[in-house]
């Protein structure tokens, strides 16, 4: 990243941004509005791209029946094209003091950002809508979702924070976050997790209630996975009071074995309220996660639509 | 502890260094890195989790890691186990008791150099074999080597004798240093004594390894059971089973030729010869006159040899062998082989002051070879010389206490009779003081007024009591080399001389009277003179061996043609011994003349019946082997009954001597029965009835005690039971026997100036000169002493003397003359004069006293070395196989060199080293405290979704 800490658009590295932008987002979905986009909408509307022909039902619009067919069977079937639509996405990201923690060029909050900027310039560019809430103790910041090319500048500078604060009831910050989005809406939630794993899912299934599609980017830095620590150490919790010294590569195996459990649950917890998972290390690169995370989505998006994956 | 280990030293260091890893661990928990976690809920459940086991396991590490550093530790001191097994390895006390007595001497000239048992013992074992072995090994041996005659001193330090880490050369240096300056001493000391020092210092030391060496020449006279050696081998063996295994005795004989192993007999051992005795015949002796000097040579050889002997004056130097003139005189003098020989000379001492200011007289007698060299084929040459002094005065000085006073001195009287007796012989010239003299008022008080050392002898005559103090005085006197006689009259008090004088035998007096009063009390009628028929004095040559041993009769009485006259010795009254109470002791306390027995003959009749009609009699009579005999036999017996038979007024000496005449009864030629023959017939029942017949004839022969001697301390006492004068018998005057009268008390006074132990006094002896302290009251007293080194035919070297105060003790000053008092002087063969001085200026000499040491040659002279099969028997057979070896010059010894049998040796401690190196390895691995090869890809699984 070669701009200043300073400069708002560091999010945006230009390398970065043009892989991404060669894959094609697509949402899972249907999203409620409509925009020019990219992006293939599950709901039927005006359209030249028909997709299949269905019984008519009291009450279908009359305007949709296929008058041919009718001609030729004498029975009423509804003609369905598949529609463009726009994506609303609302980008969630923790700026939370455990996120500052970071050995390497990014902290896991520079790269929570840089990942959410990165979402958020190439939705703008498919037209999209994107919106942004950032959160510690509570909700810091709202941008409402906006398709606009300017919009980014707003979400850019909304990301960047001093003083970050520590997580204290998750819930409650996902009910905030629930009450901001009005519509239904992509939610992106990029977060290290490092809360109450009840909690957290209890927010989900707020979430997932108000039929948000719900995308996880789960943020953890790579020390914080392999805890390659040696000698002596005291280790200060950034988030509370404890405190522990001790010889980490003592220690390793058991912390690995601990995260490693800790993973699970909250893939399986994700999996389970059918809130698609991704975990990725800040020494991954942003694009190669990215593109990993979207060819995923689209396979999603290709399985028959699901309310809820089997656990 | 210490011992545990080759390399003690490092100790200290090695247990810091076992603390390292403990120290790091502690070094390291308070360096720390600090860093801001966010992940800490996994930490802290990590750690909850993994907590206790991460304990164990570290401290399972840490253990490791310090079990690693005490092995290396344990490398570099060089640990050598704690067990028994391997004491080898372990430092060990070599203790060396180092025989250096005269006898060590013995030595002869091997290709034109003088080698003695001594040399071997330096140079061949103490050099060679046993400082070389010390200087190889690898452990802190230590080394103490004990020359035996410095162990009895008390300022001897076992430290001054020890040597340590005899790996360093120059400690070698000083070691060998110390062996080439040893000399032999001219001392005899008992092993004993070594063994007994030898034992103490072992218990100061810790060496769980004792090796003692027992350096010396082994001779028969020390180390043979039937000589006394059996307590010594004792203690050896002893010693060696108390301990356990843990104390190894070599016996080093170092004598030549070396004893051979298969050789089971007696050793060979060269023949030698010495003198035993050198002494004058009185301590004080008159200038001018003869003097008799007594020489005691003694061949300890087996083979006749041929010696000359050459008298010198100690003090000029001068060769007196012109001006005397041996009894017997042949020159050179024949030595048969294990015999003594007397050689007795008279000489005449000529004081001349500008030569000798002392009063002493030195004489020293050489035995060397008919050509005046020194003896050939004779062991040791140190005990061919003998020292001998005498004080010499102008007059011999003598006191005499008279009960009687002055009177004394009138005719027939005490006095009167012992001071002609003493005058009358020519060749001493008598100084004779009288205590009424010397204090008018109290008779007795003259003992506490003068100094008794000066006089020869002192008579007490008629004496009726002592005070305490005098009594003191008096054995002071005696104790010291003083003689006194008593003689007894009406006015002894018996009673007091039974309490004061004699104390149950612990006094002067010599026996016990019979108090109250002397015999036959007064009032009662004298004594009658006895007939002819007995000797009215019998002589207890019985007591002595012959005649010529008995003290003061043997010197005069020798020839029995001298005795006659005591058939005529009429004696009226006495004090009888009281025989019952009397004990005495062979040669402290003897009879030397008794008066014959006066009871009735028939008092022993049923004794005399027992034995003349006994069945032992009777039996001989019956035996037709002494069949000649009998009728004489017969004849003898009849008129012994006849004397004892009731009615008959013989008395007991009476009987004695029919006895006595039936054993030497020569019988009639033509019947050859000779009953001096049939006596001296082997079988045994002739013999039985023989000494059944001399106890008989002892039993009824002796009478009263007449002449009692005894000897106290260093001095001798006399005691005679009679008056010295006329008063109670005719001895002096009067009778036959009167002619030897002034013999006996010349006798008597020769006896009792007569050299005493001090004579005999050996190199290393200590010596007390001790003061009355009253007599020198108010004067600061100390002794000069000076050692008067005598070579052939030169002047007395008069040493510088040293002088030494007193020590107090009750009513005298005592000087303990140790060899310590001057380092090195009196442990030589020789002449010491001490002076007592005043205020410690040598010009104020008070008095003077000469001690002459010299070599032991009783003790030291037999060089007859212990049998190998009596070592054999006595010691290596007594322990277990090892712990006692007898070794000689010649025999090679590689065991003195401790194995170092350590831990670094050993191929368990590296496999043990190695084996916690890995599994040090394997358990710091496994706590991830080294970086595996795939470290940098251990990530939870999580990622790889």
């Amino acid at each position: 990243m070669a701009t200043s800490k300073d400069d708002p658009r560091r999010f945006l590295h230009p390398n970065t941004i043009a892989r991404i932008s060669q894959l094609d987002l697509r949402a899972k979905q249907v999203v409620e509005g409509y925009i020019s986009g990219l992006h293939r909408s599950p709901f039927f509307g005006h359209s030249v791209e028909f997709v299949q022909h269905r019984d008519y039902a009291p009450g279908d619009d009359i305007r949709h029946l296929d008058w041919k067919v009718w001609s030729k069977t004498d029975k009423f079937y509804i003609k369905q094209y598949e529609a463009e639509t726009n994506l609303r996405c609302q980008l969630v990201i923790d700026v939370s003091n455990s996120m500052h923690y970071g050995t390497g060029a990014l902290n896991k909050y520079s790269y929570a950002c840089t990942v959410g900027a990165c979402l958020a310039y190439m939705l703008l560019h498919q037209q999209d809508a994107v919106g942004l809430i950032t959160f510690d103790e509570d909700v810091r910041q709202v941008i409402p979702s906006r398709s606009a090319h300017t919009h980014l500048d707003a979400i850019v500078k909304a990301m960047h924070v001093s003083r970050p604060k520590d997580k204290t009831n998750i819930e409650r910050i996902i009910r905030r976050v629930a009450e901001n989005i009005h519509m239904r809406s992509l939610v992106v939630l990029i977060t290290d997790i490092f809360v109450d794993r009840e909690a957290f899912f209890r927010g989900m299934e707020m979430l997932r209630h108000g039929r948000h599609d719900i995308l996880v980017f789960h943020i953890m830095d790579h020390d914080e996975l392999a805890f390659p620590f040696s000698g002596t150490t005291r280790f200060e919790d950034l988030e509370g009071p404890d405190v522990i010294t001790c010889d980490p590569r003592a220690l390793r195996q058991g912390y690995i074995e601990v995260v490693e459990e800790y993973l699970t649950e909250v893939r399986r917890g994700c999996a389970r309220k059918g809130i698609d998972y991704q975990m990725i290390s800040t020494k991954d690169y942003l694009d190669a996660a990215l593109s990993k995370f979207l060819h995923h989505r689209e396979a999603m998006a290709k399985a028959p639509a699901k309310t809820q994956a089997p656990v | 502890m210490l011992g545990l280990f080759l390399n003690p030293g490092f100790l200290f260091i090695a247990a810091a260094f076992v603390s390292v890893p403990i120290i790091i661990h502690l070094i390291n928990r308070m360096r720390f890195k600090r860093i801001h976690w966010a992940a800490m809920e996994f930490l802290l459940k990590a750690q909850k989790r993994t907590r206790r086991r991460l304990i164990i396991e570290q401290l399972i590490l840490l253990m490791l890691r310090c079990l690693l550093i005490a092995l290396v530790g344990l490398l570099v001191l060089r640990f050598i186990g704690c067990g028994d097994n391997n004491l080898t390895g372990k430092p060990s006390l070599h203790l060396v008791l180092l025989d250096d007595t005269v006898s060590m001497r013995d030595g002869e000239k091997k290709g034109g150099v003088m080698k003695n048992c001594f040399d071997a013992a330096k140079t061949e074992i103490l050099i060679d074999k046993i400082a070389t072995a010390l200087s190889k090994t690898k452990t802190n041996d230590r080394l103490i080597i004990l020359p035996i005659s410095k162990i009895g001193e008390p300022g001897f330090e076992a430290k001054d004798y020890t040597f340590e880490r005899l790996n360093n050369t120059e400690h070698l240096h000083k070691l060998t240093g110390f062996i080439k300056e040893l000399q032999p001493s001219y001392m005899h000391v008992s092993p004993m004594q070594g063994v007994k020092k030898v034992q103490e210092i072992m218990g100061e030391h810790g060496e769980s390894i004792v090796t003692l060496h027992l350096i010396g020449d082994f001779r028969d006279k020390d180390w043979s059971q039937a000589r006394g050696g059996e307590g010594l081998t004792k203690e050896l063996v002893g010693m060696v089973k108390d301990k356990g295994g843990a104390v190894k005795l070599r016996i080093i004989d170092t004598a030549d030729p070396p004893r051979s192993k298969g050789q089971q007999g007696y050793p060979k051992a060269r023949d030698n010869v010495g003198i035993t005795d050198f002494y004058p015949t009185t301590r004080i002796a008159g200038a001018n006159v003869k003097l008799g000097f007594k020489i005691k040579v003694k061949n300890f050889g087996g083979t006749e040899v041929e010696a000359r002997l050459d008298v010198y004056d100690g003090v000029t130097g001068d060769d007196l062998i012109a001006k005397i003139k041996f009894d017997p005189p042949a020159q050179p003098i024949k030595l048969k082989p294990n015999y003594e020989t007397e050689v007795v000379f008279e000489h005449r001492f000529e004081p001349d002051p500008k030569k000798n200011p002392t009063p002493f007289e030195h004489l020293v007698v050489k035995l060397g070879s008919p050509a005046r060299g020194p003896l050939q084929n004779d062991g040791v040459l140190e005990d061919n010389v003998r020292h001998a002094v005498v004080e010499v005065r102008d007059r011999v000085p003598i006191l005499i206490v008279d009960g009687e006073r002055a009177k004394g001195r009138e005719e027939a009287k005490d006095s009167y009779h012992v001071v002609n007796a003493l005058y009358s012989l020519k060749s001493h010239k008598f100084h004779i003081e009288f205590a009424d003299e010397i204090s008018p008022n109290k008779l007795t008080e003259a003992l506490e007024k003068v100094d008794l050392r000066k006089y020869a002898g002192i008579y007490l005559l008629n004496v009726p009591e002592l005070t305490p103090k005098q009594v003191t005085i008096l054995e002071n006197y005696v104790n010291d080399g003083g003689g006194v006689a008593f003689f007894l009259g009406p006015l002894v008090k018996a009673d007091h001389y039974n309490k004061a004088l004699y104390r149950e035998g612990k006094g002067l007096f010599p026996a016990p009277l019979k108090a109250p009063f002397y015999f036959p009390k007064e009032g009662e009628p004298a004594l009658e003179p006895k007939g002819a028929d007995t000797f009215h004095l019998l002589i207890r040559e019985d007591k002595f061996g012959n005649m010529g041993n008995v003290p003061i009769f043997g010197e005069f009485l020798r020839d029995p043609a001298f005795r006659l006259p005591l058939y005529d010795m009429p004696i009226r009254r006495y004090f009888q011994v009281d025989r019952a109470r009397w004990k005495q002791e062979p040669e402290r306390v003897f009879e030397l003349a008794t008066l014959p027995n006066d009871a009735p003959a028939p008092a022993y009749e049923e004794a005399v019946a027992a034995l003349t009609r006994g069945a032992d009699a009777r039996g001989i009579q019956d035996d037709k082997e002494f069949a000649k005999y009998r009728t004489r036999f017969k004849n003898h017996l009849t008129a012994i009954e006849e004397l004892a038979r009731q009615g008959s007024d013989a008395k007991g000496f009476h009987l004695a001597r029919a006895i006595e005449y039936m054993f030497l009864d020569k019988g009639d030629d033509q019947a050859k029965d000779s009953m001096s023959e049939f006596w001296t017939n082997p079988e045994p029942k002739v013999q039985l009835l023989r000494s059944q017949f001399t106890n008989l004839r002892e039993q009824v022969q002796y009478g009263d005690a007449f002449v009692v001697a005894r000897k106290f301390g260093k001095g001798k006492v006399v005691a005679y039971m009679s008056t010295a004068g006329k008063d109670w018998g005719d001895f002096a005057g009067g009778s036959a026997s009167t002619v030897l009268y002034p013999v006996f008390i010349q006798e008597t006074n020769n006896y009792l100036s007569s050299a005493g132990i001090e004579a005999n006094l050996t190199v290393g002896a200590p010596v007390t000169v001790k003061v009355d302290a009253e007599q020198f009251k108010g004067k600061k007293l100390s002794l000069s002493r000076t050692f008067l080194r005598t070579d052939d035919a030169k002047p007395q070297d008069r040493g510088k003397p040293s002088v030494q105060p007193g020590t107090p003790d009750g009513n005298q000053v005592v000087f303990n003359l140790t060899r310590h008092g001057e380092p090195g002087k009196h442990q030589e063969p020789g002449l010491w004069v001490s002076e007592l001085i005043e205020d410690g200026v040598p010009k104020n000499v008070l008095a003077s006293f000469a001690h002459v040491f010299n070599v032991d040659t009783e003790r030291e002279g037999n060089l007859q070395r212990v049998s190998s099969d009596e070592l054999a028997r006595e010691l290596t057979s007594k322990a277990e196989k090892g712990e006692i070896a007898v070794v000689t010059v010649n025999d090679p010894d590689d065991s003195l060199v401790s194995k170092t049998n350590d831990f670094s040796e050993s191929p368990w401690l590296f496999l043990m080293f190695l084996f916690i190196l890995v599994a040090e390895q394997a358990l710091a691995v496994h706590l991830s405290f080294h970086l595996k090869k795939d470290d940098q890809e251990l990530q939870p699984a999580g990622l790889k979704v």
